[in-house]
């Protein structure tokens, strides 16, 4: 019984040290102006499973959004759904605790994937913001992908939103 | 006319002063597509008077977005606009037959497809291009050589360009494209008593389409949620070229003799048309849209329609919701 109860809260334990390492993320959507087109960004991001909630600026084409506790999270799938509805990605930013992801000679791990950005060691602040490199992201030549190794799971590059 | 041409001068120019709209325009199709995975459903009814009776054609669409760039529509068009045969001494001295009473009936289903090829993206705006093409099947005797797909006339296929440019709140779209009518035949019942009716088939014209499209969003000036409903302007410019049709009588029997276009009547002959047609439109809770519109006829001649012919769409979309 008392084995149990301790696999519970090491498993509560390490839900809990997953859901926060990204804190949330912002797409600004090329293309967008109207409330319907704005809608159907929306309605396309919601489907995600990972997402929690989703809000949409009109004013700024920008939708914010936050996370389920302990899923993964999945930056191509963001995009994808941007494009299902019709637009295209301006940008993808997302904010990082950095005191909880797992670094890697080459940035940081969160669960399979790997962040790409070197100086991720030296970051001294305890939350960053990165930007998403790549073309599914409109921003920055580098491709992320999934065949860089050693990652399971996706290879993002990032670089320091400003 | 010139008091047309005056009106389309007057809203072309309160158009342009600004630079900002959109492109939902309520009589032609945008190069934009639907969401994946949404459904669209379409009511759409084009009303005009003529002569003593009120001739009007209904469709209900069904639009899906197959892909993030491929949507496909499927239309069921009912209109009272066409009889079971030919008019009497069709096509000499009863065409096209104003103020017949026709029976509203099921005219057949109308099927398009868009491909959106081009996309450029920008914060507020985009220019898109899409190529479309459409296909009709329906049993009418329709009695003008204009053909018309979408509205249930004419059975036979089409296809086109499309291009849309959107800048904050302005939109402009211009279409370009063909209509290939098949040939149709049926009976034009003799005057003469006791003749049995001659047996007629009729190669509609081809035609060339186009269209040039100008939208504004008019409210709300400034967006704060979806609840707002939307109020958006349109001012549409839209016509065909149309070939002369081909006309055979008596078709199947010893006398079966074809006529020299020189006898057709003018609904007969080939000729080019743009019609003018202002409208507005509000988007009620981001997904309800309600079009008005009214065709006027501007240049050209047609005797497809009277004019002023009257317009109405409503649209909703429905979006599955299924996690993925």
């Amino acid at each position: 019984m008392f084995k149990r109860f301790v696999y519970v809260m090491l498993l509560l334990m390490m839900v809990n040290h997953c859901q926060a390492q990204v804190l949330s993320a912002k797409v600004g959507i090329n293309g967008l102006t109207c409330s319907q087109c704005s809608r159907s960004v929306e309605i396309q991001l919601r489907k995600l499973s990972f997402v929690k909630n989703v809000n949409m600026n009109l004013a700024s084409t920008e939708g914010t959004l936050q996370f389920k506790e302990g899923s993964d999270i999945d930056f191509l799938k963001i995009a994808k759904a941007v494009k299902d509805a019709g637009f295209s990605v301006r940008f993808l930013d997302a904010e990082i605790d950095m005191q909880k992801v797992k670094m890697h000679e080459k940035g940081f791990t969160i669960g399979n994937d790997l962040y790409l950005f070197p100086d991720a060691k030296n970051i001294q602040s305890a939350n960053a913001k990165f930007r998403f490199l790549g073309k599914m992201f409109s921003s920055g030549k580098n491709e992320s992908n999934t065949n860089e190794s050693p990652a399971k799971g996706h290879v993002y590059s990032l670089k320091l939103a400003s | 006319m010139q008091k047309n041409i005056f009106i389309s001068i007057l809203l072309l120019t309160v158009f342009g002063q600004y630079s900002n709209a959109q492109e939902l325009f309520p009589l032609s199709e945008a190069a934009s597509s639907i969401p994946k995975n949404a459904l669209g459903i379409r009511l759409f009814s084009e009303t005009y008077k003529e002569v003593d009776k009120i001739r009007n054609m209904t469709y209900l669409r069904l639009m899906y977005g197959v892909t993030p760039r491929f949507s496909v529509y499927l239309t069921g068009i009912t209109s009272n606009h066409h009889g079971e045969n030919f008019p009497v001494e069709f096509p000499f001295h009863n065409t096209p037959e104003r103020g017949a009473k026709y029976p509203y009936k099921f005219n057949g289903v109308h099927l398009y497809g868009k491909y959106r090829f081009f996309s450029r993206d920008g914060e507020n705006e985009h220019l898109r291009m899409a190529a479309y093409a459409e296909g009709t099947l329906v049993k009418t005797t329709h009695h003008e050589t204009e053909p018309d797909l979408e509205y249930g006339d004419n059975t036979g296929v089409g296809a086109g360009l499309i291009g849309t440019y959107l800048k904050n709140k302005f939109a402009v779209s211009g279409t370009f494209g063909g209509i290939l009518p098949s040939e149709n035949s049926g009976d034009s019942p003799d005057p003469i008593d006791n003749l049995p009716p001659v047996p007629i088939t009729i190669q509609y014209g081809k035609a060339l389409t186009y269209s040039l499209s100008f939208g504004y969003l008019l409210l709300p000036r400034k967006y704060k949620d979806y609840n707002q409903t939307n109020v958006n302007l349109y001012l549409e410019f839209h016509g065909k070229a149309y070939q002369t049709a081909k006309v055979n009588l008596f078709v199947g029997e010893a006398n079966e003799y074809y006529l020299e276009s020189v006898r057709y009547p003018p609904a007969l002959q080939g000729n080019y048309f743009v019609d003018m047609s202002p409208g507005v439109q509000f988007i009620i809770r981001s997904n309800l849209r309600i079009d008005c519109a009214a065709t006027f006829h501007m240049l050209g001649t047609t005797y497809a329609r009277l004019y002023p012919v009257y317009c109405i769409g409503i649209q909703q979309y429905l979006f599955f919701h299924k996690k993925r």
